[in-house]
């Protein structure tokens, strides 16, 4: 043997185009030959090899020489260049490999990539397992599916002895990672691994993953296992009534043993609609006796469905009748009837047999059992004992598996019995329709429905079956793979198999002679079952799946050209020889034999490229991922929508007819009205570029237009410092770095700008083709330089930019310019917290952006866009924020905008722009307040604080005053409305007190509460300001708490004179709540009121944490303390802050008008209730149910509050909720525009109200969640007649607060229809 | 007399290596369709369509777009190459490559090239190499519209699957749209208590 061996190893002959056939003439893989490791065991093993005859075939010397001679083993060798396979011929030859023929690569896919796994694995030791499989897929681009590790399993023992023999095989890390997680997953795949992956693999998909991962795990209403073995895995959905799934190729279901619906995986991708045979031909089983019915509604049918959303069951009338009324047989009767006449009905499945109840998913014991095989279901506790579950350790026959339908178990009841073999009962149960012609139909290909007659025609289909079905599969895929044989050689002996493996039927035969009738069938695996009668290469064609073809064309127009070039002169002169004759024009009809060569090419060509390659060389940067659309098509079924939407007109129908919840939800359970919703959302999405007009351009880019961009560069460029680099992330027409760069030369800045993009853009400026995602931190200068942003792309709910953003944050730039989406998370809630400059909600409303490439420019806009405007927010770095601050408001960015909108006639705007502008001045005026109070607590600097305070106050009242002036009496904002409003009450009743002898005095009084609320506020986010914040709180103390003893009327008014001067409102707070308390023993002690209320809800602990400081004012320290530390956590929650500052600040306000109306003398009650009156009719309309005016008057405070601290909330805390509040309002409110019209040129109170009576609606809506908010304190504590007033509020803005600390954590958009929400955005 | 001919192939050769050789364009792109949508990637200095004078029915166009430089005809290429562009409606990605001098048809002469035209007798030698030439040309002719056809048929069916795909989930979305439309799953979602979010 040796010696031959050597001989072999003298000459090993090159064999190219080669491929091995079994003596049955099937291409046969070189791997079941037995390995040769060594030169010399290979003669030893020959023994072993006995058993396979395999003969190469194949051509040597350049294809000189044909090569045939019978193999014995195989050896490989990785130290070359490339892995190299020789095989030993029986006459002790070696033969190296060198390519195999084209159609003989499928055959040893498996073989090859496990090979070149070993060769990369051996040579690059530490190679990652991407870079293995980007090297696999590279080197092996010839296969249409990338190679995976699924591609090793079968040579598993083949890898593990090479890296028993190879020590540097073993060195490899990936390898050995690879080799433990193979083991461990064939350990598991043994037993039941449930979970459907619906997902088609693209494993490049890795920039859409975030945005879908919340999406793929939802698709669970519906069974996950297949209905034939009932295994998880991957399936194929019908998209019929029936909502099974299936199996649809062996391997899927290889380890339950199932059956499969044996389709091959071309099948499955080219597969449009499955339907099962059932739905295809509406014949479906009566689950209670398993009897084929019809199920067409439309002429008369045997079988109803159950209505339930998930069930898919059908039942005869009488089965179903029978069960549900077990005894008493006049009611089945007359239910059956019923039944039959259309009438729904739930089946039997969706009660407990044991105790009749209903489901309930949420709750474990409530669970349900559902046998596969008939109508029953137990309880999770009804189940009974003899039905053991996978894990147990009793040696019983399992019949109940965890985990494979949601929130189900999977059982087989006792009436079944279990088929030790396969793990379950006899897989007979499911009864395709088995009409010959039909059957013909389904398609030559699909063995299923035979295998089908074999099974029902008796015996549980053991492995033989099985086997059997496994070698005709093979053979009729080598069918189509072994092109080079005669096609006529061929079809005889698929035709004969056929005919052996389907126990003599004429089935062949029979298909021939239908094959005729078959066009109206769309599917494609009946197209392709016809084509392969009519024509050997036809079929070819087909088998690949139609968009491969479409998108292989291309090659095919290419390759045509060498092709012709080949063809011999004989065959030319032959074809053109008819055309000759006739005239020059016309063109040679093409013999037979041209066609057939040229169809051939493009077979070839498309064959060289798959749908796979495709998808992975052009990934477009879009939200509409392959993921989206293999979920819209396979997952979500048009049957299952059907059912679903079916199942909840009738659950509605049914609990509007007086049934209750419960049977409501056996009809359709909330988990499919969420899904529905999820449904919808994943369907517009999908569908949006077709619902939203079908002139559909390219990318879904759009750009913000030149005018826009200038406006916003004058803007931007005062922000920008000598040495600055502006970067724009996703520059679409890179106008906006130009427009900055000729702006900045102007003004003698000397920048450098860097742009990217993923695609060219018209203007090569500074660009680079680069994903944003992709550039490095180093390759960037420090974010101290750095000003970045603009126009991200914004995805489904702004999944995009907000990558974008989040990426941009990791160069922590100085100032981030952004257009963003709402739905965008805000810059103050992320991790790295950056202050909000300034922020223009209607800015880019209107046609600001257009879509590049599409022809009417002008009116091509995205429509959601235009509906709801993106933002435009400069953000600047905490460090930075002082700076950027004094720059805006030096240049007036505030103000001008407010003017600019002013003078919009659309009162709407004027007058949220005047919120905007309070907030902005305030916004102002605290920025340089917050810079100068970085300092230590102690009274002195409370003093200062307060001197700063004043400063900023009066810059404020300034500014507040030529705004005013300036806008005159029209429409005025709400800061002059509520100076009034609030100024005139609160003179009248407190006209003694000595600050108020300007006309101006009651916004100045307002001004400081804003201020110092505000400078609170930015002190809660900075540390070394929380001082200051302090500071305030305790000026308010020594002053309060005297009064706030003495008595409840006189306390009132010297704390509105407190507050006037400068005071905290936080004092009107606090009395409100516990005047009683107060007057009689001082008050309990900060701390129990704590414990006290905070019990109440998740803010309210601060209000109490702030009043208690109030009353504390003899223990300054403690007090502070105490606010320190709560400060503390509330800088971990930062989201929180908005919420929790709300409370406060809500009591403040709503104190501060509580006394100016109730708490002031009668006298000055009168005139008020006028102007109550006045608020009540505007109100009326949407809060009818309202009579007591008091409490009218009360809410219109409340409201009033709201508003008003709508607006001066918002610059340092909420800002974020301000805009999108407007953005809300606006975009919704039609109606309410309407009446802003009619006001707007009304009284300033007017305006105020207007602004209530937006909200009036909501106000209502939030009455709900104040009931539901029950309070310790019984209200009946309070006897005096602001009883009712001091609870309103509280409960109203615990449910403000209630909203907010839900709040920041949903997306915006969610606010639309929430209402506990509302106040958030408002 | 010379340098003219040649500083104009020279400039011709410029022009060539700035142009994009458009192709698979639908039939209703025309010219500032296609410049618009070129434009997003560079400046469109001129396009010009080829026509196809063998086949005249509806088939795919082709364009020469000319840019403004070699580096935008590059990217231009190049982008097409890896994302798929549509120009009006699917299903129809465009192709893009570099065009070649023979893509134009008023090209100027190559300077040093003479093309003489003559008339040949049947007994001339070069007769039946015409002639041949003259029968391949026609072939490769029938040869493309054989193919052409076939594509055709392909993208028809492709077109028809996208359509009927589109179609159903359409169906789908109505199905469900109605039922939110009609307040049904709203008045559901009420009785369960739950708090579904319709962001129409």
């Amino acid at each position: 043997m040796a010696s031959s061996d050597d001989e072999a190893d003298a000459l090993p002959e090159t064999v190219s185009t080669y491929f091995f056939e079994d003596h049955d003439d099937e291409p046969v893989s070189f791997s079941v030959l037995p390995v040769s490791w060594t030169d010399g065991d290979g003669g030893e093993e020959d023994a072993a090899a006995a058993e396979e005859t395999v003969f190469l075939h194949g051509k040597a010397d350049n294809g000189l020489r044909k090569i045939y001679r019978e193999v014995k083993s195989w050896r490989f060798d990785l130290g070359r260049s490339r892995p190299e396979v020789s095989v030993l011929s029986k006459d002790n030859i070696w033969f190296k490999l060198d390519k195999p023929r084209r159609s003989f690569q499928d055959t040893i896919r498996t073989v090859l990539i496990t090979l070149h796994c070993l060769h990369y694995a051996r040579n690059h030791p530490d190679a990652s397992r991407e870079a293995l499989w980007e090297h696999l897929a590279k080197t092996l681009g010839f296969y249409e599916v990338r190679p995976s590790v699924k591609d090793l399993q079968d040579h598993v023992a083949l890898i593990k002895e090479a890296i028993g023999r190879d020590g540097a095989l073993a060195k490899s890390k990936v390898l050995s990672k690879l080799m433990e997680e193979r083991t461990w997953e064939k350990s598991k795949s043994g037993e039941h691994v449930a979970k459907p992956s619906f997902i088609v693999d693209d494993p490049e998909d890795v920039g859409m993953e975030d945005v879908e991962d919340e999406t793929a795990e939802d698709d669970d209403c519906f069974d996950s296992v297949c209905a034939l073995c009932d295994n998880g895995g991957s399936l194929l959905c019908c998209d019929g009534k029936c909502m099974r799934s299936f199996h649809a190729t062996e391997e899927d279901g290889e380890d339950s043993l199932c059956d499969s619906l044996g389709f091959s995986q071309h099948e499955v991708d080219a597969l449009q609609i499955f339907k099962c045979g059932n739905c295809r031909y509406n014949l479906h089983q009566c689950f209670a006796c398993g009897k084929l019915g019809s199920s067409d509604k439309s002429s008369c049918a045997d079988v109803f469905q159950c209505v339930s959303a998930t069930c898919g069951h059908f039942y005869h009338p009488q089965c179903v009748a029978k069960l549900l009324h077990r005894r008493d047989e006049v009611a089945a009767d007359k239910l059956k009837q019923r039944i039959a006449l259309g009438e729904s009905f739930t089946c039997p499945v969706h009660k407990c047999c044991a105790c009749n109840q209903n489901e309930n998913k949420k709750e474990h014991d409530l669970q349900f059992a559902v046998c596969r095989r008939c109508p029953k279901s137990y309880h999770r506790k009804c189940l009974p004992k003899e039905i053991v579950f996978e894990d147990s350790d009793e040696d019983a026959t399992i019949r109940a598996w965890e985990g494979l339908l949601p929130n189900r178990i999977l059982i087989y009841c006792l009436k079944h019995e279990i088929d030790e073999d396969i793990g379950t009962p006899v897989r007979n149960h499911v009864k395709f329709p088995t009409i010959q012609a039909n059957r013909a139909a389904i398609g030559v290909k699909r063995k299923r429905p035979v295998l089908e007659s074999l099974s029902t025609g008796g015996k549980g289909l053991k492995k033989k079956p099985v086997a059997s079905e496994d070698s005709l599969k093979r053979a009729s895929e080598k069918q189509s793979l072994g092109k080079e044989k005669s096609p006529f050689t061929k079809k005889e002996g698929e035709k004969d198999k056929k005919v052996k493996v389907s126990s003599g039927q004429a089935i062949a035969n029979k298909v021939k002679a239908t094959y005729a009738s078959k066009k109206f069938h769309k599917d494609t695996a009946e197209s392709r079952s016809l084509e392969a009668s009519t024509s050997f290469t036809m079929r070819e064609h087909t088998s690949l799946g139609g968009e491969r073809l479409h998108s292989s064309m291309t090659k095919a127009s290419e390759q045509i050209k060498p092709g012709k070039q080949v063809v011999p002169d004989s065959e030319e002169r032959r074809a053109v020889q008819p055309a000759s004759g006739s005239s020059d024009d016309s063109l040679p009809a093409l013999d037979a034999d041209t066609e057939r060569r040229l169809l051939d090419l493009m077979q070839e060509a498309s064959s060289t490229l798959s749908m796979g390659d495709v998808m992975r060389k052009q990934k477009v940067p879009s939200t509409h991922a392959q993921y989206l659309k293999s979920t819209v098509d396979k997952a979500i079924t048009i049957g299952k929508v059907e059912a679903a939407v079916q199942a909840l007109r009738a659950a509605l129908q049914r609990r509007e007819e007086g049934d209750s919840n419960e049977d409501a939800k056996t009809v359709c359970d909330p988990d499919v009205l969420t899904q529905i919703f999820k449904w919808k959302d994943k369907l517009r999405v999908y569908l949006a570029p077709f619902i939203y007009g079908m002139r559909y351009t390219s990318f879904g880019r759009h750009f913000t237009k030149a005018d826009k961009l200038q406006e916003i560069v004058d803007k931007l460029h005062w922000y920008v410092q000598d040495g600055d680099m502006i970067v724009d992330f996703c520059c679409g027409a890179n106008d906006f770095s130009c427009l900055m760069a000729k702006k900045l030369e102007e003004t003698g800045k000397k920048c450098s700008y860097k742009n990217y993009d993923v695609f060219p853009p018209k203007n090569n400026f500074n660009f680079e083709l680069r994903d944003w995602m992709t550039v490095q931190l180093k390759e960037l200068p420090p974010g101290s330089k750095l000003i970045m942003g603009l126009n991200p792309p914004f995805g489904v709910k702004a999944a995009l930019a907000n990558k974008f953003i989040d990426k941009a944050l990791e160069f922590k730039p100085k100032l981030l310019i952004l257009i963003a989406p709402s739905e965008t998370e805000r810059l103050d809630e992320k991790k790295f917290h950056y202050d909000l400059v300034w922020e223009d909600d209607r800015f880019l409303s209107g046609k600001s952006f257009y879509l590049p490439g599409s022809v009417d420019v002008k009116d091509k806009q995205i429509e959601q866009w235009n509906n709801k405007p993106p933002l435009l927010y400069l953000w600047s770095r905490r460090d930075w924020s002082a700076k950027h601050e004094i720059i805006a408001q030096e240049q007036g960015h505030l103000p001008t905008k407010s003017e600019r909108l002013q003078s919009n006639d659309d009162c709407n705007k004027s007058l949220d722009f005047h919120h905007l502008k309070d907030d902005r001045s305030l916004c102002v005026g605290t920025s340089s307040l917050t810079s100068n109070t970085s300092m230590p607590k102690g009274r002195p600097e409370e003093t200062k604080d307060r001197v700063d305070m004043a400063e900023g106050q009066k810059g404020r009242f300034s500014r507040n005053d030529s705004g005013r002036e300036s806008r005159e009496s029209q429409s005025t904002g709400t800061s002059a409305g509520r100076a009034k409003g609030m100024g005139t009450s609160g003179r009248k009743i407190y006209g003694k007190s000595p600050a108020k002898e300007t006309p101006h005095h009651p916004s100045l009084m307002l001004t400081e509460g804003k201020l110092s609320f505000n400078d609170r506020s930015t002190k809660q986010k900075a540390d070394s300001s929380r001082t200051c914040g302090r500071g305030i709180d305790e000026k308010d103390l020594p002053r309060c708490p005297s009064p706030n003893l003495t008595n409840g009327e006189s306390s009132f008014n010297d704390r509105s004179s407190r507050e006037k001067a400068g005071g905290r409102g936080t004092r009107g707070r606090e009395i409100d709540k516990e005047p009683p308390a107060k007057v009689s023993s001082h008050h309990p002690s900060p701390k129990s009121l704590v414990n006290d209320r905070s019990s109440r809800s998740l803010v309210v602990p601060f209000e109490n944490d702030v009043s208690g400081m109030n009353y504390q004012n003899a223990d300054p320290s403690m007090s502070m303390s105490r606010a320190e530390h709560f400060y503390a956590g509330r800088e971990s929650t930062r989201s929180d802050d908005a919420g929790r500052m709300y409370g406060p600040s809500n009591s403040e306000y709503y104190s501060n008008q509580r006394w100016s109306s109730g708490g002031g003398p009668p006298t000055n009650y009168g005139p008020q209730n006028l102007e109550y009156a006045a608020y009540t009719r505007d109100t009326d309309n949407y809060r009818p149910s309202v009579s007591d005016p008091e409490e009218r008057f009360l809410r219109e405070q409340q409201m009033r509050s709201q508003v008003r601290l709508y607006g001066q909330q918002d610059p340092t805390v909420s800002q974020r909720n301000y805009m999108a509040g407007n953005d809300s309002v606006f975009s919704r409110s039609g109606p309410v525009t309407s009446t802003y019209g009619l006001l707007g040129s009304e009284s300033s109170q007017r305006a105020n109200m207007s602004t209530m009576q937006r909200y009036a609606p909501r106000l209502d809506e939030l009455n709900p969640t104040r009931l539901n908010n029950a309070r310790p304190e019984a209200p009946a504590i309070r006897g005096n007649g602001y009883l009712d007033l001091n609870r309103r509020p509280q409960l109203g803005y615990q449910g403000d607060s209630f909203g907010f600390a839900t709040g920041p954590r949903r997306p915006y958009s969610q606010n639309s229809t929430q209402n506990s929400n509302g106040w958030i955005y408002e | 007399m010379a340098s003219t001919t040649e500083t104009e192939y020279a400039a011709f050769l410029e022009k060539v290596k700035r142009t994009v050789y458009v192709d698979n364009l639908s039939p209703q792109v025309t010219e500032p369709v296609l410049r618009t949508a070129l434009d997003q990637f560079g400046m469109v200095k001129n396009i010009q369509f080829i026509t196809n004078y063998i086949e005249p029915e509806h088939i795919p166009k082709r364009a020469l777009v000319e840019m403004e430089d070699e580096e935008q005809a590059k990217a231009i290429v190049k982008l097409i190459a890896t994302c798929p562009l549509m120009i009006v409606g699917m299903p129809r990605p465009v192709r893009a490559c570099a065009a070649k001098v023979e893509m134009f048809e008023d090209r100027p002469a190559k300077p040093g090239r003479k093309i003489e035209v003559r008339w040949l007798d049947a007994d001339d030698p070069n007769f039946e190499v015409a002639q041949k030439w003259k029968k391949i040309d026609k072939r490769h002719a029938a040869e493309a519209r054989f193919l052409l056809k076939q594509q055709k048929a392909e993208e028809e069916k492709l077109a028809k699957q996208q359509a009927d795909n589109l179609k159903a989930n359409f169906a789908k979305y109505e199905m469900i749209d109605a039922i939110m439309a009609d307040g049904t799953a709203a008045r559901l979602a009420e009785y369960y208590g739950l708090n579904l979010r319709d962001e129409a």
